[in-house]
């Protein structure tokens, strides 16, 4: 509606402007600043520790993964009493070398230098909230039936929670933010479920709380900004320090099977 | 109401002290049009060469253009009446036992050709001047004009501390506050929205305007329940000697006034125009959306008696709006206000002015998107009755006390429906929200001559909002000080609080933008206003030349949130986030109002910020329409009696505006890479300062035994490209097959000459 209006209003304002071209390029140098660019996350199935460095590049410039690559950071995690270095692998990814068993409960800490810009981030994967039961609800949607579950759950730690189920058809849904400790909720999944039979299995992810804001904003730096509005937003990163940006997090896996906790 | 009577009660036998003091009043009206003149001079002197040594006393004539000289003994007088515009009025009373009233007509002039001659020590309340201005209707309409549309609102864009949003807005952005902080009444009835055109152009068509008061901020008691500033307008009552009027042509519209007596105790006015750009656009293609907009005015004015006149007055502004896709799908959309107001202006003594007013306002707006049988209905609507009560008492050499009462009954109204489809299940979530609720306002006001050099306006208004169960206090002074040599300082201070928001989703106004109420979770917005200055007549006071600091701190300022959702079902109230703000500046405006030229020169240094927890990180941003300069001339020079000149400059710092400083690569699924832009702060990046020049030369002639005035308009005269927006174009380049990133600037309005016609009759 508010689109049409505008257009209605350009299109007067085009008409009274003699068809004049209202767009015009403009040679001008936008402010710039370089930032160190960084994006990992982790989970208790993983048994590496990788992450991505780049830097960014003018607003006018065309991003190629040549042009942003960062062959030469040095590159940490701490964990417990120990630091692992990562090496470049290729690309923008830097890798731990060893294997290791990442832990629920541990807090991870990056540090990134490169050129006087210092990046350092920490998460903590949470423990998963337990499941006690699961219930069937049927939800009639444009004329149809269909199911959507509830799952009846104990938080121990504050989280994000999304889930993911095998053999279905589904409608994407949304991840959800656990606030509290050790209290019982219930979730009803968004996703719309449909099983093929009673066999199937559900997949909790459950990510460190930092997760949340930006999974909330992760389509955010997407577009011009938009003139109308008040301007673009950007991607919630929780990687600290001067000019950097990115996102460090590390998440929690549980799979279980619907029929062991369906509630009749 | 309960209170002004009471406080009747209480002055009433005050004026009853002095016995052999009388009163001269009465009423100030153009000679020929009758139309009651607002704030003429009117000073008494005891010789008919007027000068300070015999000079008696003074006072100035109100709104329906009544004053009073309390006071006086018995004698003989010459009363001199004057204002701009008008030539100086003298006539002799003789006081003798008895109040005295005079009706004065005032013969109206060229303020090329007036002299200033009167100066009574209350030439209109030097408080009053605190922020103020009032514009004549006349000099709006030699301003230059877009398409040769007169607008008020782009008129007052030009003064020093009111910044336009963006060429697109005829909005108000007085000294850092927002346009819904503005109290804009029209004949004392509260107007929202208005506008046309999405907020190109206001609603208020200047032939029908007689007098234009713009108050910037520190507003004395007498108003309330904006934050920012007061637009007081008031409509032409209609002329009393004859039929006649006005007509107009324009590039996008036409309009006509008509006023005339009645009868020898009413006259009317009523006044008309209309958008034809969708008749003009039809005759080219039939594809193009339908849009256009007409507004009346209409006023009547019936005298029950020398004491006694009763106003009718209505107004009516619609814009329509639709998109006819094909036969089964179309869109339509319309929204205006209509407003109706009963005053009754009643006399009770020479000391004692009332006025009381039943008024109904209506706002709405709705929308219908689909196909013909299945319609996508919104719309919201905002009703307000209004009960309100004036008084004026001016027994008081050295006080004008005013007070009054209201209460206004709200109807807030949003509704989303599906009209024709019952298959859908889950359209049982769309509905109809409904608030009802009321405010009563109180408050009571003291111009205060303390002695000769000084002047105070102190006073207090109390609120009460139902909605919530708010009731505050807002206390109000303001204060000038005369020194040797004609320099007037002055200061002020006004709390002021807002119960009904505006809450802009972007940084143009639509008329979908919804009009919300304060409720338990929505607290009242509130502003703290602290003004200085100073001001002086110079050069026989020809020109008047003022400075004004001021400083504003508002809180519970209401802007949508970064990831609001606007979807139906999620209740708007949670889409809001609260925040704080803050404006302080310098105006210098140097004003000349009669001469063979008239115009001012403003300028003004300002800074607006705003801060919200859940916005720009929490860091304090600059709003869209911050100006840390802003210059403005107007110029109206009359040649000779054929040709006339208007002449607008305005010059302005760039927009704040958001802007990607770098990109960078991202992987966003899996096995998906993205290019990602990092923006800037919130408008943290300036775009280049607009400056534009317009002017409007005037061609005077007569034909067919009428006035007749050709204007030709040149907008932008030196087609300078403003940047309305900036943005990244990825453009596509037919050699070589690849995108490329391109700055792009929007500018909206190039030179643009138009012609308009207009006579009267």
């Amino acid at each position: 509606m508010k689109k049409l209006l505008i257009i209605t209003l350009l299109t007067i304002t085009a008409m009274l402007s003699s068809c004049d071209d209202m767009e015009q390029s403009v040679d001008y140098q936008l402010p710039f600043v370089e930032k160190l660019i960084i994006q990992g996350q982790f989970g208790t199935n993983s048994q590496r520790i990788s992450v991505s460095v780049t830097k960014s590049l003018p607003a006018l410039e065309d991003v190629t993964i040549d042009k942003v690559t960062i062959k030469d950071a040095d590159c940490k995690v701490y964990y417990k009493d120990k630091v692992m270095n990562l090496v470049h692998k290729g690309e923008s990814i830097y890798e731990s070398e060893d294997t290791l068993t990442i832990e629920e409960g541990v807090e991870y800490r990056l540090e990134v230098k490169w050129k006087g810009h210092v990046a350092t981030a920490s998460s903590t994967i949470p423990q998963t909230p337990e499941v006690i039961s699961i219930k069937k609800k049927p939800v009639k949607e444009w004329g149809e039936i269909y199911h959507k579950y509830e799952f009846n759950l104990l938080s121990k730690e504050k989280g994000m929670i999304g889930f993911d189920f095998s053999g279905e058809f589904s409608f994407y849904g949304d991840y959800s933010l656990i606030n509290k400790e050790n209290t019982s909720f219930k979730i009803l999944t968004d996703r719309i479920i449909e099983f093929d039979d009673f066999g199937d299995i559900f997949i909790i992810q459950f990510y460190d709380q930092q997760y949340y804001a930006y999974y909330q904003t992760r389509y955010e730096g997407d577009s011009d900004g938009g003139i109308f509005s008040n301007g673009g937003l950007n991607i919630e990163g929780n990687v600290k320090g001067n000019n950097v940006f990115g996102v460090w997090f590390g998440y929690n896996s549980f799979a279980g099977r619907v029929d062991d906790y369906l509630e009749e | 109401m309960k209170y002004s009577l009471l406080l009747l009660f209480i002055l009433f036998p005050l004026s009853l002290i002095s016995e052999d003091k009388y009163s001269i009043s009465g009423i100030v009206n153009d000679d020929t049009s009758k139309e009651a003149v607002i704030s003429a001079t009117v000073a008494l002197y005891t010789d008919s060469i007027i000068n300070k040594d015999n000079f008696v006393k003074g006072a100035y004539s109100n709104k329906f253009g009544f004053y009073s000289l309390p006071n006086i003994t018995n004698g003989t007088y010459y009363l001199a009446v004057s204002s701009v515009g008008y030539k100086l009025m003298l006539s002799k009373i003789i006081v003798t036992n008895d109040d005295f009233r005079r009706n004065v007509q005032l013969e109206s002039i060229s303020v090329m050709t007036q002299e200033l001659t009167v100066t009574a020590d209350r030439e209109s309340s030097p408080t009053s001047s605190i922020s103020s201005i009032s514009i004549s209707p006349s000099f709006v309409s030699k301003m230059p004009a877009f398409g040769g549309e007169v607008d008020i609102f782009r008129t007052l864009q030009l003064l020093p501390g009111i910044a336009a949003g963006s060429e697109l807005s005829s909005g108000l952005y007085v000294r850092g506050g927002s346009p819904d902080q503005n109290l804009i009444l029209l004949d004392g009835v509260t107007v929202y929205n208005p506008s046309h055109l999405a907020g190109f152009i206001s609603s208020f068509n200047n032939d029908a305007i007689k007098d234009i008061r713009m108050i910037k901020g520190a507003f004395p008691a007498e108003y309330g329940g904006r934050l920012s500033s007061v637009l007081d307008l008031t409509m032409k009552e209609g002329r009393k000697d004859k039929l006649g009027g006005k007509a107009g042509v324009s590039l996008i519209s036409s309009k006509l006034t008509l006023e005339g007596p009645i009868n020898e105790n009413s006259s009317f006015m009523i006044s008309g125009r209309r958008f034809y750009f969708d008749l003009l656009l039809g005759l080219i293609t039939n594809d193009a959306p339908t849009y256009y907009f007409y507004d009346f005015n209409a006023k009547a004015n019936y005298k029950l008696s020398e004491n006694d006149v009763l106003y009718v007055s209505g107004y009516l502004a619609r814009d329509v709006f639709g998109v006819n896709e094909n036969d089964n799908d179309d869109i339509s959309v319309d929204w205006g206000n209509s407003t109706a107001n009963m005053r009754w202006m009643h006399i009770v003594s020479p000391e004692l002015f009332t006025n009381f007013s039943l008024v109904y306002t209506d706002y709405v707006f709705n929308s219908n998107i689909g196909e013909r049988d299945v319609v996508f209905n919104t719309g919201s609507r905002i009703r307000d009755i209004v009960l309100k009560g004036d008084a004026q008492y001016l027994a008081y050499d050295d006080h004008i006390i005013k007070t009054g009462a209201d209460i206004t009954w709200h109807n807030f109204n949003a509704k989303a429906n599906f009209l024709g489809i019952d298959e859908i299940p889950e359209a049982g979530f769309l509905g109809e929200g409904n608030i009802n609720t009321f405010d009563i306002a109180l408050y009571a006001q003291d111009e205060w001559k303390v002695n000769d050099r000084i002047d105070v306006n102190y006073g207090l208004r109390g609120y009460y909002f139902q909605q919530g169960s708010y009731l505050d206090i807002e206390p109000r002074i303001s204060a000038t000080y005369l020194l040797d040599g004609g320099i007037r300082l002055k200061g002020a201070f006004a709390v002021a609080n807002q119960y009904i928001h505006l809450v802009v989703r972007n940084n143009i106004s639509l008329p979908t933008d919804l009009w919300f109420p304060s409720t338990e979770n929505i607290l009242p917005s509130r502003s703290y206003q602290g003004i200085l200055g100073a001001e002086m007549n110079i050069i026989d006071d020809t020109y008047l030349i003022s400075l004004e600091g001021y400083y504003k701190k508002m809180n519970n300022l209401l802007e949508y949130r970064d990831d609001a959702e606007f979807t139906l079902g999620i209740p708007l109230e949670e889409q809001f986030t609260r925040g704080d703000g803050k404006a302080y500046g310098i105006e210098v405006f140097l004003n000349k109002k009669i001469g063979n030229f008239t115009g001012w020169i403003g300028y003004t240094l300002a800074w607006t910020k705003r801060q919200f927890a859940d916005l720009n990180n929490g860091k304090e941003f600059y709003p869209r329409y911050d100006r840390r300069h802003d210059v403005s001339l107007t110029l109206n020079y009359e040649f000779n009696e054929t040709w006339e000149l208007g002449l607008a400059w305005v010059y302005g710092t760039g927009q704040a505006f958001t802007l990607p400083t770098s990109s960078y690569y991202w992987q966003q699924t899996e096995n998906y890479y993205d290019e990602k832009y990092q923006f800037s702060d919130r408008n943290g990046v300036r775009l280049p300062a607009y400056h534009r020049m317009d002017l409007n030369f005037m061609y005077k002639f007569e034909a067919y035994k009428l006035p007749w005035v050709l204007s030709i308009n040149i907008y932008n005269v030196y087609d300078r490209r403003n940047p309305f927006a900036w943005y990244i174009d990825n453009e596509y380049n037919y050699d070589t097959g690849d995108y490329n990133k391109k700055l792009k600037q929007i500018t909206l309005f190039p030179i643009i000459p138009t012609l308009g016609l207009s006579f009267e009759f």
